[in-house]
C-alpha cells in the first residue's frame, strides 16, 4: 500500500476533488482521509515509482494542495 | 436562456458549497457530462452557470442525485438562506433557531461547569490552609504554588494559556509529528519554569532593598492582560467585531515560524512563559516577597523553582486538553466556543479583584449592596425569671460602636484571620484626623498577609503575627476598601467623613 500526505486539504470536496483527478490519471485510489489541521492523506494499492511520481505531480498541479510525503 | 443558436445558458442555484474547493469540484464534475460547454461556479452568488448545447436536457433530478452524495444541492429558484443567527425574523414574527440554539446549551453547560468547580475550589479559599514564610520548607512552597495554580493563577496566567493555545496551534500547523505540534506549550513551560530560578535568584540576591508595591502599576498590568483575554476570547466565539481586530504575529514572522534559522517565531512561547514571572498573581508576589528576603540567589532560586513547580500540573493540564481538542477538526470549534466562554470569566475575575485593590467598585460591592438589610430589631420577650412574659426594651442604637480616640489618634482597627478582613470598629471615621490602623493578625493566611488600601497607604503592607500598626496619616474624606494584593480577600470599606 502506497500513501501520500497532501498539505492544503480541508474538507470532503477537497476529498472528492484530488480522488477525482488521480483517477483520470489512471491511478488506482483506494481511500481519500482527512487529518488534523489542513493534511490528508490519500491511499493507493502499491504503485510503483513512475505511478508514485505522477500522483505527486497530479496533486502539485492542482490549486492550494502540496505533497508532504 | 440562448446564448447563441447551439449553446444554451442556464443558472443553477446550489445549497452546500462552502469554499473555492466546492466551485472546483462541482465545475469538473458537470464538464464531464456530454453536451455541457462551459460550467461557472460561484461560492459568493452560490449559483453555478452552465452553457451547453441546445440538445443537452439538463436534468435537474439526475444531477441532485449524482452531487447529492457530496452535500450539495441544485435548485431552479434562489433558495431562501437558513438563518445562521439564534433568533431571527420570519415574516415578521422571530423564531428560534433551534439547531444553534442546542449547540449553545452543550457549549455553556461545558464551560459553566468548569467555571462552577473554580468557583468553589476559589469558595473554599485553599490559602488559608497554607502560611510561607523565610522558614518554611521548599515543599511549602511547592504546595503554595498548587493551590495558587487552581486559584487566582488559573485565571490570570490559565487564561492566557488557554487563548494562546488556539494561536499556536494555527501558527504551528505546518509541523509534522506530535513533539513539534506540542513544541509551543513546552517552551512555555520551559521559559516559565527557567524564569522562576533565574529572576527568583536575582530577587534572592538583591535582597529586601527591592520591593512590589506599586498597586497601580499591577492593575494596569493585569487590566491590559484581561483585555487581551477578552479580546481572544471574544474571537474564539466568532464575535465579528472582534474578529476585525488583528492580535496575531506579524507574518514576517508566522511564515518562518518553524524555520530553524528563526527563533522569533519559534521561540516566541518561550518568551511568553519567562514574562508570566511579571504577572502579579497574589500567591506569586507572596513568593516574590519572600525570595527577596532569602538574601541568597540560590534561596531565591529554589522557593520561586518550587513554587513554579507546584503551579506545573494544573497549568500543564490545560495545555494537554487545549491540544488535544485542537488536534480533532470536529473538536476544534467546540474547544474555542467553551475556551472562550471560560477566558471571559477569567478575565472578570482578575479585573474585579484589581477593582478591589484600586479601591474603586467592584462586583464584590453588589453583592455587599444585596445583602444589607434594614432591620427593626423585635423586642424579645423574658421567659424567666420575676419579669417573666413582658418585652424587653432593646435600644436600636446598640450596634454603633464609638471611634477608639487615644491621644487624639483616631484608631482603625481592623482584625485578620483566616481569609478575611473584619472590621472589629466603625467603619465611619473622621477626616483629616490623625488616624492609625491597627490590623491584629490572628492568623490571614494565603495572600491575604499582604494588606492593600489605596488611599489609604501606598502599596501593600505585609502583615506580621500579631499587632501591626500602620499609620495612616489624615486620611482625606471618602470611602476606601481594604483587600489583600490581588483583590481576592472579600473587601471591606471604611469611610472617612
Amino acid at each position: 500500500m502506497t500513501k501520500l500526505i497532501v498539505k492544503g486539504m480541508h474538507c470532503s470536496a477537497c476529498q472528492s476533488l484530488i480522488k477525482m483527478e488521480l483517477e483520470e490519471k489512471g491511478l488506482p485510489v483506494q481511500e481519500v482521509k482527512l487529518l488534523a489541521g489542513d493534511r490528508g492523506e490519500v491511499e493507493f494499492a502499491d504503485l510503483n515509482e513512475e505511478q508514485i511520481n505522477l500522483a505527486k505531480k497530479t496533486i502539485e498541479k492542482m490549486d492550494n494542495y502540496s505533497v508532504i510525503s | 436562456m440562448s446564448i447563441n443558436k447551439n449553446i444554451e445558458k442556464k443558472i443553477f442555484y446550489v445549497e452546500g458549497m462552502h469554499c473555492s474547493s466546492c466551485e472546483l469540484l462541482i465545475e469538473k464534475k458537470l464538464l464531464k457530462k456530454e453536451g455541457i460547454k462551459a460550467v461557472e461556479a460561484s461560492l459568493n452568488k452560490g449559483q453555478v452557470c452552465v452553457y451547453f448545447s441546445e440538445k443537452k436536457n439538463l436534468d435537474l433530478d439526475k444531477i441532485n442525485q449524482e452531487f447529492k452524495s457530496l452535500g450539495y444541492s441544485f435548485f431552479t429558484e434562489p433558495q431562501i438562506k437558513q438563518n445562521k443567527k439564534l433568533f431571527y425574523q420570519t415574516e415578521g414574527k422571530w423564531q428560534i433557531n433551534k439547531d444553534k440554539l442546542i449547540a449553545f446549551l452543550k457549549t455553556s453547560i461545558l464551560a459553566f461547569s468548569f467555571l462552577l468547580a473554580f468557583y468553589f475550589l476559589d469558595k473554599w479559599q485553599l490559602g488559608r490552609f497554607i502560611s510561607v514564610d523565610t522558614r518554611s520548607s521548599l515543599s511549602a512552597f511547592f504546595i503554595l504554588g498548587v493551590i495558587a495554580s487552581v486559584s487566582s493563577c488559573a485565571a490570570l496566567v490559565g487564561g492566557v494559556l488557554l487563548a494562546m493555545t488556539k494561536k499556536w496551534h494555527e501558527a504551528y500547523i505546518d509541523s509534522d509529528n506530535n513533539f513539534q505540534k506540542t513544541l509551543p506549550h513546552w517552551l512555555f513551560h520551559l521559559g516559565r519554569l527557567l524564569a522562576f530560578f533565574i529572576l527568583g535568584g536575582f530577587l534572592g540576591w538583591l535582597g529586601s532593598g527591592l520591593s512590589f508595591n506599586n498597586t497601580f502599576g499591577y492593575a494596569v498590568l493585569v487590566g491590559l492582560v484581561s483585555l487581551l483575554m477578552i479580546i481572544l476570547a471574544l474571537q474564539m466565539l466568532e464575535v465579528s467585531w472582534a474578529k476585525k481586530i488583528s492580535l496575531r504575529l506579524p507574518k514576517f514572522i508566522t511564515r518562518k515560524v518553524a524555520s530553524e534559522n528563526s527563533w522569533q517565531g519559534k521561540y516566541s512561547p518561550f518568551l511568553l512563559g519567562v514574562l508570566t514571572f511579571f504577572l502579579p498573581c497574589g500567591f506569586t508576589l507572596i513568593a516574590q516577597g519572600i525570595a527577596l528576603t532569602t538574601g541568597s540567589f540560590l534561596a531565591g532560586a529554589s522557593i520561586m523553582l518550587f513554587f513554579a513547580l507546584g503551579t506545573l500540573p494544573m497549568l500543564a493540564s490545560i495545555s494537554y486538553t487545549g491540544y488535544r481538542f485542537t488536534q480533532k477538526p470536529h473538536l476544534t470549534a467546540k474547544f474555542s466556543k467553551v475556551a472562550g466562554i471560560i477566558i471571559i470569566f477569567f478575565a472578570i475575575y482578575n479585573i474585579n479583584g484589581q477593582l478591589n485593590v484600586m479601591g474603586l467598585p467592584s462586583l464584590h460591592d453588589l453583592k455587599n449592596y444585596s445583602n444589607a438589610k434594614i432591620t427593626t430589631p423585635s423586642e424579645p420577650i423574658i421567659l424567666f425569671g420575676p419579669d417573666a412574659g413582658k418585652t424587653l426594651s432593646v435600644s436600636k442604637n446598640n450596634s454603633e460602636k464609638k471611634v477608639q480616640v487615644t491621644d487624639d489618634i483616631q484608631q482603625l482597627e481592623i482584625i485578620a484571620q483566616g481569609f478575611e478582613y473584619t472590621n472589629s470598629g466603625n467603619t465611619v471615621l473622621r477626616a483629616n484626623v490623625p488616624t492609625v490602623m491597627i490590623v491584629d493578625n490572628q492568623g490571614i493566611l494565603g495572600c491575604g498577609a499582604q494588606m492593600a488600601a489605596r488611599g489609604l497607604f501606598s502599596g501593600f503592607v505585609n502583615l506580621k503575627p500579631g499587632i501591626n500598626k500602620i499609620d495612616l496619616g489624615r486620611p482625606k474624606a471618602g470611602s476606601y476598601k481594604i483587600t489583600c494584593s490581588m483583590g481576592m480577600v472579600p473587601p471591606i470599606t471604611v469611610t472617612f467623613q
